[in-house]
C-alpha cells in the first residue's frame, strides 16, 4: 500500500525530466486485487469480548540480544485490536481481497463504501507498516 | 419539498445528493469527493467506484459580496427593506461555456489526445424557467454536459459527466439531469451526502462541514435566525455498547454545556431523547452576541435532539440554538431528517 521511497523519487524526477521514464504507479483496482496476508510470527486470540489479542514476538538478532542483555524484554509484546480492528483481522487469511473485506465491512457494518474503503485501506497500510500483515497478489509475488 | 417524498420516487440504488440548492440522484455506489463551501462560486464533484465522474460548478450573482462600499450600503439597506435583488441580464451561455470546453481542450491536447466536441442550440427548459445549451465531447475520455441559467434563481450551472471510452456516459448523463434541481423549494434547502439527507430553512448558509471515515457534520447559520448543527457517525452498534443515547446526546453534543432538561420522544419511528436549555455563562453569552450581530438577537434558546437508527446503524445528533422568542425548528428539522 505504501509507496517505496525510491519508487517516489522516480516519480517525481519523471515528472520534471523527460529522459527519466515513471515507474508505473499501481492504480485503485490493483490494490483492491491485493490479498492481505497475516504475519506467520503472529500468534493470536479472541479476548472473551471477541476482540484479538495479537502477541508479537520481538527481534532475535544480535541488536536485540545485546538490548535484552541489558533491560529485561518479554518474550513477546501484546497488542489489543478493537471490535472493528478484529474484524478486519479475522479476515486477513490471504483468501480475501482488499475488495472483498470493503465489501464484508460495508455489509456487516451498514456503512458508506467510500468511508469504509479510506479507513480500511489506512487501516491495513499501518498493519503493513508494523509488518502485522503483507499483501499478495494472486499470480504475482509477495510484498 | 420534503427529501423523504422525493426519495420514495427514486429506485433502490439511487443515492441524493444535495448541497447548497443543487439537487440530484446518482447510482448508489457513487460519493461525493470534493465540494466548495463557497454560495457564489460553487463546485461538487461525485464519483463512482469506477472511472466515471460528475462534475458541478455554478455561480451564484446574489450571493456574491460586495467588492465596494457603495455596493456593501445599498445591499444592507436591501437587506433591512426586504427588496429582493434586482433582475440582471441573462448571461450569454455560449461564451462561458467556450471557455470551460477550451480548458478540457488545453487538458485533452496535454495528453496528446484528439479533442472534438458538438455544442448543440440554445433550448429552453423546465417550462420556461431554464434557458439551456447541451455538449458533448471527447478527447482524453468521454463528457456529456450542459450548462443552464435559472430565472429563478438567477444561477448560472455547468454539469457534466465524464468517463472513458466504454463508460454509459449517456445513460448516466440523461438519468441525472432529468431530475436535477438547482434552487431550493418550499424554503427549504435539501442537503445529501454519504447516506446523510436532511433540509434546512432557506435562509440558513452552510458555515462549515467535516467530513470524516464515519462522521458527518454540517453547521449552519442565520444572523436572525440562529445556528443549526447536525452530526451522524457510523458505527452505532459500537458506539451505543458503552454509551446510552442520553450520554452521547450529553457528551459529544452540548446538551451537558447548556444545563439541558432531557425527554424521551420518538424520531422517524426510533426511541430519541430530545434536550432543551439555555446558553448560560458570560462567554458563551458574548459569543453568541457575536455571531448574532448586527442582529440583536442572540442565539440562546438551545435545543437539541438524538437518535439511533437501526436499520443504517448510524447515530444522528441535531442541535439548534435559536433567539428567546423564536419558534423551534427542531420539528421540522427531524421530519426532515432522513436516516433510513
Amino acid at each position: 500500500m505504501r509507496v517505496p521511497l525510491g519508487e517516489l523519487l522516480q516519480y517525481y524526477a519523471a515528472r520534471y525530466l523527460p529522459f527519466v521514464r515513471a515507474k508505473q504507479v499501481p492504480d485503485r483496482g490493483a490494490l483492491m486485487g491485493l490479498r492481505p496476508v497475516r504475519n506467520d510470527a503472529i500468534t493470536w486470540e479472541e479476548n472473551e469480548s471477541g476482540e484479538a489479542e495479537l502477541s508479537i514476538p520481538y527481534r532475535k538478532d544480535r541488536f536485540a540480544k545485546a538490548v535484552a542483555f541489558l533491560v529485561h524484554l518479554p518474550e513477546a509484546r501484546r497488542v489489543q485490536l478493537d471490535e472493528v480492528g478484529t474484524f478486519v483481522w479475522k479476515l486477513c487469511d490471504g483468501s480475501n481481497t482488499v475488495e472483498g473485506i470493503v465489501r464484508a465491512m460495508t455489509k456487516h457494518y451498514k456503512m458508506n463504501r467510500a468511508e469504509v474503503e479510506a479507513s480500511v485501506g489506512r487501516y491495513l497500510q499501518m498493519l503493513a507498516e508494523r509488518r502485522f500483515i503483507g499483501f499478495y497478489r494472486r499470480g504475482g509475488a509477495q510484498r | 419539498m420534503a427529501p423523504r417524498a422525493k426519495r420514495d420516487n427514486q429506485t433502490e440504488d439511487r443515492a441524493l445528493i444535495g448541497w447548497d440548492g443543487i439537487r440530484f440522484t446518482v447510482p448508489g455506489d457513487w460519493n461525493v469527493t470534493g465540494v466548495s463551501a463557497d454560495r457564489a462560486n460553487g463546485y461538487l464533484k461525485v464519483d463512482s467506484p469506477q472511472t466515471m465522474f460528475l462534475q458541478v460548478k455554478w455561480a451564484d450573482p446574489s450571493a456574491a459580496r460586495p467588492r465596494t462600499l457603495a455596493g456593501m450600503v445599498t445591499q444592507m439597506l436591501r437587506a433591512v427593506r426586504k427588496q429582493p435583488e434586482p433582475a440582471s441580464d441573462s448571461p450569454d451561455l455560449r461564451p462561458t461555456l467556450e471557455a470551460y470546453l477550451k480548458e478540457t481542450e488545453r487538458r485533452a491536447r496535454k495528453q496528446r489526445q484528439q479533442f472534438d466536441c458538438k455544442i448543440r442550440p440554445q433550448t429552453s427548459e423546465a417550462g420556461g424557467e431554464r434557458v439551456a445549451v447541451h455538449f458533448t465531447w471527447t478527447g482524453g475520455g468521454v463528457g456529456q454536459g450542459k450548462i443552464w441559467r435559472c430565472t429563478t434563481c438567477r444561477r448560472t450551472v455547468i454539469a457534466q459527466v465524464v468517463g472513458q471510452g466504454k463508460d454509459p456516459v449517456a445513460d448516466v448523463a440523461a438519468s441525472v439531469f432529468s431530475d436535477m434541481r438547482d434552487h431550493p423549494e418550499g424554503g427549504w434547502t435539501v442537503w445529501g451526502l454519504f447516506d446523510l439527507v436532511m433540509a434546512v430553512p432557506q435562509s440558513f448558509v452552510l458555515r462549515s462541514h467535516k467530513f470524516l471515515s464515519g462522521y458527518i457534520r454540517l453547521e449552519f447559520g442565520d444572523r436572525r435566525e440562529g445556528r443549526i448543527l447536525a452530526e451522524r457517525w457510523g458505527l452505532a452498534s459500537i458506539a451505543r455498547k458503552k454509551f446510552t443515547i442520553r450520554e452521547w446526546l450529553g457528551q459529544m453534543g452540548e446538551a451537558q454545556k447548556h444545563g439541558s432538561e432531557y425527554a424521551d420522544v420518538t424520531a422517524n419511528g426510533h426511541p430519541a431523547v430530545r434536550a432543551t436549555g439555555r446558553v448560560s455563562g458570560l462567554l458563551a453569552t458574548l459569543g453568541a452576541v457575536r455571531d448574532s450581530l448586527p442582529s440583536v438577537r442572540p442565539a440562546t434558546e438551545y435545543e437539541a435532539c438524538a437518535w439511533e437508527c437501526d436499520e443504517t446503524n448510524k447515530l444522528y445528533v441535531l442541535q439548534t440554538w435559536r433567539p428567546r422568542g423564536a419558534s423551534s425548528l427542531m420539528g421540522d428539522l427531524v421530519a426532515r431528517c432522513e436516516c433510513h
